[in-house]
Protein backbone atom coordinates (compact mmCIF):
# COMPACT_ATOMS: atom_id res chain seq x y z
CA UNK A 1 0.00 0.00 0.00
CA UNK A 2 1.99 3.18 -1.35
CA UNK A 3 1.37 6.92 -0.65
CA UNK A 4 0.28 7.10 -4.23
CA UNK A 5 -2.26 4.48 -3.82
CA UNK A 6 -3.62 6.78 -0.57
CA UNK A 7 -3.66 9.54 -2.62
CA UNK A 8 -5.89 8.51 -5.35
CA UNK A 9 -8.07 6.77 -2.89
CA UNK A 10 -8.19 9.96 -0.97
CA UNK A 11 -8.78 11.95 -4.46
CA UNK A 12 -11.44 9.84 -5.13
CA UNK A 13 -13.75 9.64 -2.39
CA UNK A 14 -13.31 13.76 -1.65
CA UNK A 15 -14.52 14.07 -5.48
CA UNK A 16 -17.62 12.09 -5.21
CA UNK A 17 -18.34 13.56 -1.46
CA UNK A 18 -21.46 15.20 -2.38
CA UNK A 19 -24.40 17.36 -0.16
CA UNK A 20 -27.48 15.66 0.00
CA UNK A 21 -30.37 17.97 -0.58
CA UNK A 22 -32.76 17.95 2.08
CA UNK A 23 -36.16 17.90 -0.14
CA UNK A 24 -38.45 17.36 2.29
CA UNK A 25 -36.80 14.96 4.80
CA UNK A 26 -36.56 17.03 7.58
CA UNK A 27 -39.86 17.22 7.47
CA UNK A 28 -40.70 13.56 7.38
CA UNK A 29 -38.80 12.81 9.94
CA UNK A 30 -40.10 15.68 12.16
CA UNK A 31 -43.72 14.22 10.99
CA UNK A 32 -42.89 10.78 12.14
CA UNK A 33 -40.85 11.49 15.87
CA UNK A 34 -43.38 9.33 17.96
CA UNK A 35 -44.62 11.36 20.79
CA UNK A 36 -45.64 14.12 18.42
CA UNK A 37 -48.95 12.19 17.22
CA UNK A 38 -49.98 12.25 21.10
CA UNK A 39 -48.67 15.95 21.27
CA UNK A 40 -51.46 16.95 18.25
CA UNK A 41 -54.50 14.50 19.95
CA UNK A 42 -53.88 16.09 22.98
CA UNK A 43 -54.10 19.53 21.64
CA UNK A 44 -57.24 18.56 19.20
CA UNK A 45 -58.87 16.98 22.33
CA UNK A 46 -58.31 19.90 24.53
CA UNK A 47 -59.52 22.43 21.76
CA UNK A 48 -62.96 20.52 21.14
CA UNK A 49 -63.53 20.47 25.02
CA UNK A 50 -63.07 24.33 24.75
CA UNK A 51 -65.36 24.79 21.96
CA UNK A 52 -68.15 22.84 23.21
CA UNK A 53 -68.02 24.54 26.42
CA UNK A 54 -68.14 27.91 24.81
CA UNK A 55 -70.66 26.58 22.28
CA UNK A 56 -73.11 25.78 25.46
CA UNK A 57 -72.91 28.93 26.42
CA UNK A 58 -73.13 30.68 23.80
CA UNK A 59 -76.57 29.50 23.01
CA UNK A 60 -77.51 29.24 26.58
CA UNK A 61 -77.26 25.86 27.24
CA UNK A 62 -77.93 25.55 30.46
CA UNK A 63 -81.32 27.55 30.07
CA UNK A 64 -82.37 25.06 27.74
CA UNK A 65 -81.16 21.68 29.74
CA UNK A 66 -82.91 23.77 33.22
CA UNK A 67 -86.52 24.52 30.53
CA UNK A 68 -86.56 20.49 29.20
CA UNK A 69 -86.19 19.44 32.70
CA UNK A 70 -88.99 21.21 33.96
CA UNK A 71 -90.49 20.46 30.86
CA UNK A 72 -90.53 16.99 31.20
CA UNK A 73 -91.53 17.33 35.24
CA UNK A 74 -94.78 19.32 34.55
CA UNK A 75 -95.37 16.44 32.14
CA UNK A 76 -95.51 13.80 34.52
CA UNK A 77 -97.19 15.95 36.93
CA UNK A 78 -100.20 16.17 34.12
CA UNK A 79 -100.21 12.83 33.69
CA UNK A 80 -100.74 12.02 37.04
CA UNK A 81 -98.40 10.70 39.33
CA UNK A 82 -100.53 8.11 40.49
CA UNK A 83 -100.29 6.32 37.88
CA UNK A 84 -96.84 5.99 37.75
CA UNK A 85 -96.22 2.03 38.38
CA UNK A 86 -93.56 1.81 41.63
CA UNK A 87 -91.77 -1.15 40.55
CA UNK A 88 -91.19 -1.11 37.24
CA UNK A 89 -90.21 2.60 38.18
CA UNK A 90 -87.37 0.70 41.40
CA UNK A 91 -86.38 -1.55 38.49
CA UNK A 92 -84.99 0.91 36.04
CA UNK A 93 -83.22 3.15 38.81
CA UNK A 94 -81.59 -0.44 39.58
CA UNK A 95 -80.41 -1.14 36.26
CA UNK A 96 -79.42 2.21 35.65
CA UNK A 97 -77.59 2.55 38.56
CA UNK A 98 -75.88 -1.30 37.63
CA UNK A 99 -74.83 0.41 34.02
CA UNK A 100 -73.60 3.51 35.32
CA UNK A 101 -71.29 1.31 37.86
CA UNK A 102 -70.19 -1.17 35.11
CA UNK A 103 -69.16 1.85 32.92
CA UNK A 104 -67.15 3.64 35.90
CA UNK A 105 -65.41 0.18 36.63
CA UNK A 106 -64.43 0.17 32.78
CA UNK A 107 -63.03 2.87 32.35
CA UNK A 108 -61.22 2.65 35.60
CA UNK B 1 -18.22 25.88 18.97
CA UNK B 2 -20.00 23.52 16.67
CA UNK B 3 -20.19 20.72 19.40
CA UNK B 4 -21.10 22.82 21.86
CA UNK B 5 -24.22 24.04 19.84
CA UNK B 6 -25.18 20.14 19.30
CA UNK B 7 -24.39 19.74 23.42
CA UNK B 8 -26.65 22.89 23.83
CA UNK B 9 -29.34 21.44 21.08
CA UNK B 10 -29.41 18.28 22.46
CA UNK B 11 -29.77 19.96 26.10
CA UNK B 12 -32.82 21.80 24.73
CA UNK B 13 -34.51 18.03 23.55
CA UNK B 14 -34.18 16.20 26.21
CA UNK B 15 -35.31 18.99 29.29
CA UNK B 16 -37.66 20.67 27.24
CA UNK B 17 -38.92 18.49 24.46
CA UNK B 18 -38.38 20.77 22.05
CA UNK B 19 -38.68 19.78 18.70
CA UNK B 20 -37.59 22.68 17.02
CA UNK B 21 -34.28 21.79 18.72
CA UNK B 22 -34.02 18.66 16.82
CA UNK B 23 -35.20 19.80 13.52
CA UNK B 24 -32.05 21.75 13.71
CA UNK B 25 -30.15 18.42 14.37
CA UNK B 26 -32.03 16.65 11.88
CA UNK B 27 -31.77 19.77 8.84
CA UNK B 28 -27.46 19.70 10.51
CA UNK B 29 -26.71 15.77 10.23
CA UNK B 30 -29.14 14.22 7.02
CA UNK B 31 -27.07 14.94 4.15
CA UNK B 32 -23.96 12.98 6.01
CA UNK B 33 -26.18 10.48 7.74
CA UNK B 34 -28.25 10.23 4.07
CA UNK B 35 -24.76 10.06 2.12
CA UNK B 36 -23.60 7.16 4.90
CA UNK B 37 -26.51 4.90 3.82
CA UNK B 38 -26.16 5.43 0.20
CA UNK B 39 -22.68 4.60 0.09
CA UNK B 40 -23.66 1.36 2.98
CA UNK B 41 -26.91 0.49 -0.04
CA UNK B 42 -24.61 1.17 -3.00
CA UNK B 43 -26.98 4.04 -3.93
CA UNK B 44 -30.47 2.57 -3.11
CA UNK B 45 -31.83 6.05 -2.11
CA UNK B 46 -35.23 5.23 -1.12
CA UNK B 47 -33.64 2.90 1.56
CA UNK B 48 -31.11 5.01 2.33
CA UNK B 49 -33.70 7.81 3.18
CA UNK B 50 -35.90 4.97 5.21
CA UNK B 51 -32.97 3.95 6.90
CA UNK B 52 -32.06 7.39 7.55
CA UNK B 53 -35.64 8.07 9.16
CA UNK B 54 -34.79 5.27 11.94
CA UNK B 55 -32.00 6.66 12.46
CA UNK B 56 -33.01 10.18 13.55
CA UNK B 57 -35.91 8.33 15.09
CA UNK B 58 -34.00 6.26 17.18
CA UNK B 59 -31.72 9.27 18.04
CA UNK B 60 -34.93 11.25 19.77
CA UNK B 61 -36.30 8.27 21.40
CA UNK B 62 -33.15 7.27 23.04
CA UNK B 63 -31.47 10.99 23.53
CA UNK B 64 -31.36 11.13 27.03
CA UNK B 65 -28.66 8.51 26.81
CA UNK B 66 -26.19 10.44 24.54
CA UNK B 67 -23.80 10.88 27.93
CA UNK B 68 -21.68 13.25 25.84
CA UNK B 69 -18.42 11.06 26.27
CA UNK B 70 -18.24 11.35 22.02
CA UNK B 71 -19.53 13.81 19.40
CA UNK B 72 -22.86 13.90 18.66
CA UNK B 73 -22.14 12.76 15.09
CA UNK B 74 -20.41 9.96 16.30
CA UNK B 75 -23.26 8.85 18.35
CA UNK B 76 -25.29 9.51 15.38
CA UNK B 77 -23.17 7.26 13.11
CA UNK B 78 -23.27 4.64 15.48
CA UNK B 79 -26.92 4.28 15.50
CA UNK B 80 -26.76 4.55 11.85
CA UNK B 81 -24.31 1.51 11.74
CA UNK B 82 -26.36 -0.51 14.30
CA UNK B 83 -30.05 0.57 12.13
CA UNK B 84 -28.11 -0.36 8.84
CA UNK B 85 -26.94 -4.12 10.16
CA UNK B 86 -30.16 -4.44 11.74
CA UNK B 87 -31.67 -4.12 8.38
CA UNK B 88 -28.52 -6.58 6.52
CA UNK B 89 -29.70 -9.36 9.44
CA UNK B 90 -33.17 -9.07 8.92
CA UNK B 91 -32.53 -9.52 5.11
CA UNK B 92 -30.51 -12.38 5.42
CA UNK B 93 -33.09 -14.06 7.82
CA UNK B 94 -35.66 -13.05 5.49
CA UNK B 95 -34.04 -14.23 2.13
CA UNK B 96 -31.33 -16.42 3.54
CA UNK B 97 -29.19 -15.26 1.49
CA UNK B 98 -25.57 -13.76 1.93
CA UNK B 99 -23.90 -10.60 2.12
CA UNK B 100 -22.68 -10.64 -1.44
CA UNK B 101 -25.99 -11.48 -3.15
CA UNK B 102 -27.41 -8.45 -0.80
CA UNK B 103 -24.96 -6.36 -2.44
CA UNK B 104 -25.85 -8.02 -6.20
CA UNK B 105 -29.41 -7.02 -5.49
CA UNK B 106 -29.19 -3.35 -4.75
CA UNK B 107 -26.71 -2.66 -7.72
CA UNK B 108 -29.45 -4.48 -9.89
CA UNK B 109 -32.07 -1.86 -8.43
CA UNK B 110 -29.36 1.32 -9.29
CA UNK B 111 -28.48 0.65 -12.98
CA UNK B 112 -29.67 3.88 -13.56
CA UNK B 113 -27.63 6.45 -11.76
CA UNK B 114 -25.26 7.65 -14.05
CA UNK B 115 -22.63 9.20 -12.87
CA UNK B 116 -22.43 7.92 -8.83
CA UNK B 117 -22.18 4.32 -10.77
CA UNK B 118 -18.62 4.10 -10.78
CA UNK B 119 -18.31 4.85 -6.75
CA UNK B 120 -21.22 2.37 -5.82
CA UNK B 121 -19.32 0.07 -8.48
CA UNK B 122 -15.86 0.38 -6.52
CA UNK B 123 -17.60 -0.20 -2.97
CA UNK B 124 -19.45 -2.96 -4.15
CA UNK B 125 -16.62 -4.88 -4.26
CA UNK B 126 -16.16 -4.27 -0.35
CA UNK B 127 -17.45 -6.18 2.27
CA UNK B 128 -19.87 -4.18 4.44
CA UNK B 129 -17.57 -3.54 7.49
CA UNK B 130 -14.77 -2.70 5.23
CA UNK B 131 -17.25 -0.57 2.93
CA UNK B 132 -17.80 1.34 6.70
CA UNK B 133 -14.60 1.77 7.24
CA UNK B 134 -13.40 3.13 4.10
CA UNK B 135 -16.28 5.67 3.20
CA UNK B 136 -16.30 6.95 6.78
CA UNK B 137 -12.59 7.58 7.32
CA UNK B 138 -12.21 9.17 3.37
CA UNK B 139 -15.44 10.55 3.12
CA UNK B 140 -16.71 11.49 6.08
CA UNK B 141 -13.40 12.70 7.69
CA UNK B 142 -13.74 10.54 10.95
CA UNK B 143 -10.79 9.45 12.54
CA UNK B 144 -9.58 5.76 12.94
CA UNK B 145 -10.17 6.03 16.79
CA UNK B 146 -13.55 7.02 16.42
CA UNK B 147 -14.43 4.71 13.68
CA UNK B 148 -13.60 1.82 16.37
CA UNK B 149 -16.18 3.72 18.28
CA UNK B 150 -18.74 3.22 15.97
CA UNK B 151 -19.06 -0.02 14.85
CA UNK B 152 -17.45 -1.51 18.30
CA UNK B 153 -14.42 -2.92 17.49
CA UNK B 154 -10.74 -2.18 18.48
CA UNK B 155 -8.49 -0.22 16.53
CA UNK B 156 -6.62 -2.69 15.04
CA UNK B 157 -9.14 -3.99 13.47
CA UNK B 158 -10.61 -1.29 11.68
CA UNK B 159 -7.07 -0.50 10.36
CA UNK B 160 -7.18 -3.93 9.05
CA UNK B 161 -10.45 -3.66 7.36
CA UNK B 162 -9.12 -0.41 6.03
CA UNK B 163 -6.29 -1.78 5.04
CA UNK B 164 -7.71 -4.62 2.92
CA UNK B 165 -10.47 -1.73 1.19
CA UNK B 166 -7.67 0.35 0.43
CA UNK B 167 -5.31 -2.52 -1.43
CA UNK B 168 -9.19 -3.62 -3.54
CA UNK B 169 -9.56 0.08 -3.95
CA UNK B 170 -6.33 0.96 -5.56
CA UNK B 171 -6.43 -1.90 -7.63
CA UNK B 172 -9.89 -0.91 -9.21
CA UNK B 173 -9.04 2.72 -9.73
CA UNK B 174 -5.97 2.15 -11.11
CA UNK B 175 -7.52 -0.42 -13.66
CA UNK B 176 -10.32 2.03 -14.80
CA UNK B 177 -7.63 4.64 -15.08
CA UNK B 178 -7.79 7.02 -11.96
CA UNK B 179 -4.23 7.02 -11.19
CA UNK B 180 -3.72 9.28 -14.39
CA UNK B 181 -5.46 12.33 -13.40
Amino acid sequence: MTDIDDKIINQFFQSEKKEVKDNGFSRRVMRNLPDRGEKISKIWVAFCTAAGIILFFLFDGLEAILNILHEAFNGAMQTGIAHIDIKSLLIATIVLISLGVKKVCHIE
Amino acid sequence: MSQLNDISLVAQVVVFKNARAFDELVKKYQSAIRRFFLNQTLGDSELSDDLAQETFIKAYTNIASFKNLSNFSTWLYRIAYNVFYDYIRSRKETFEIDAREVDAMHSTEQENIGQKMDIYKSLKMLKEVERTCVTLFYMEDVSIEKIAGIIGCPTGTVKSHLSRGKEKLANYLKHNGYDRY
